[in-house]
């Protein structure tokens, strides 16, 4: 029974956070590249989305490593899982970068560029922040090295 | 303005809306389930995370045959939504974050390089098979009107 129960409370946490991301998601990769005297590509907006989701999961996950028990169900499963899954989308990203490519190769590459390498750094970035995981794990073994 | 078509309109705007975060909720409880259950089984969490994505690209490229001409509802539900939920970025990160942080380079080569190419592929695929699909469409149209000329 309690399974049970954990299993719907992780499902309602994921699926509202999913939901909650995906609708900010929406907001900024289809509704503001619309608005303002020229249309700007949806993708350079997914590609802020994507970092900025990639560094508050990098955050939260370092986070999660030294927060408390009960703080730690509410920081992955509706926060880390839900909201930042929702929020980023890779899909979205092959989406825009396979239709984009005829009008724009060249920002296309860039976009990719950017987020094949942005989204790790700023993930790594955001445990280096949360103090979670250090920036630089091997430090100590070069420090004591003779 | 008259209250049902205030209802009305309201009800307009906000529809978009809830299918799209129907869909998510949908999509983030299936990649959930699906990088648990390969945390679990196989101690690959970042092997869930690579299947949802791949995955979730293969709904974006074939959504086109099974909309039934609905192109916008399902591209709002399926796209934005189910496949938006699904897929996931910052999961995907953090991953690398820590398979970089071991050093372990194939993984990141897989990960990134490995998975975009196969995703890529899975597009111009479906692409691909659309564009055959139209011309056979094309073609037929054509020839009943070539019969009906004659």
């Amino acid at each position: 029974m309690s399974s049970t129960v954990n299993t719907m409370r992780r499902a309602l946490l994921v699926g509202s956070g999913g939901a909650l991301g995906a609708l900010v998601r929406f907001v900024l990769v289809e509704l503001l590249p619309a608005v303002g005297p020229a249309p700007l590509r949806s993708a350079l907006f997914l590609l802020l989305v994507n970092l900025s989701g990639a560094c508050c999961a990098g955050f939260l996950s370092g986070l999660s490593t030294r927060a408390r028990a009960k703080c730690t169900v509410c920081i992955e499963q509706f926060l880390l899982v839900g909201v930042c899954g929702g929020y980023t989308s890779y899909s979205g990203f092959i989406a825009l970068a396979y239709d984009d490519w005829a009008d724009a190769r060249w920002l296309t590459m860039l976009v990719v560029g950017l987020t094949l390498v942005g989204c790790p750094l700023a993930a790594w970035f955001g445990m280096a922040m949360s103090g979670g995981y250090p920036a630089r794990p091997y430090a100590q073994r070069q420090e004591t090295a003779p | 303005m008259p209250t049902s078509t205030l209802a009305a309109f309201e009800f307009a705007e906000l529809l978009p809306l809830g299918l799209i975060a129907v869909g998510a909720a949908l999509g983030s409880v299936v990649r959930d389930l699906v990088v648990t259950q390969a945390r679990v089984r196989c101690h690959r969490g970042d092997l869930g995370i690579l299947l949802v994505n791949l995955l979730a690209c293969a709904v974006v490229g074939t959504m086109p045959f099974w909309s039934q001409g609905n192109d916008e509802l399902f591209k709002k539900v399926c796209v934005l939504g189910f496949a938006g939920g699904l897929s996931t970025w910052s999961g995907l990160a953090v991953e690398v974050a820590l398979a970089a942080r071991k050093r372990k380079w194939g993984l990141v080569t897989l990960h990134l390089v490995g998975a975009l190419a196969v995703a890529l592929g899975i597009l111009a695929a479906a692409g691909a098979l659309r564009s055959a699909q139209e011309r056979g469409t094309e073609s037929a149209s054509a020839a009943v009107q070539a019969e009906g000329h004659a």
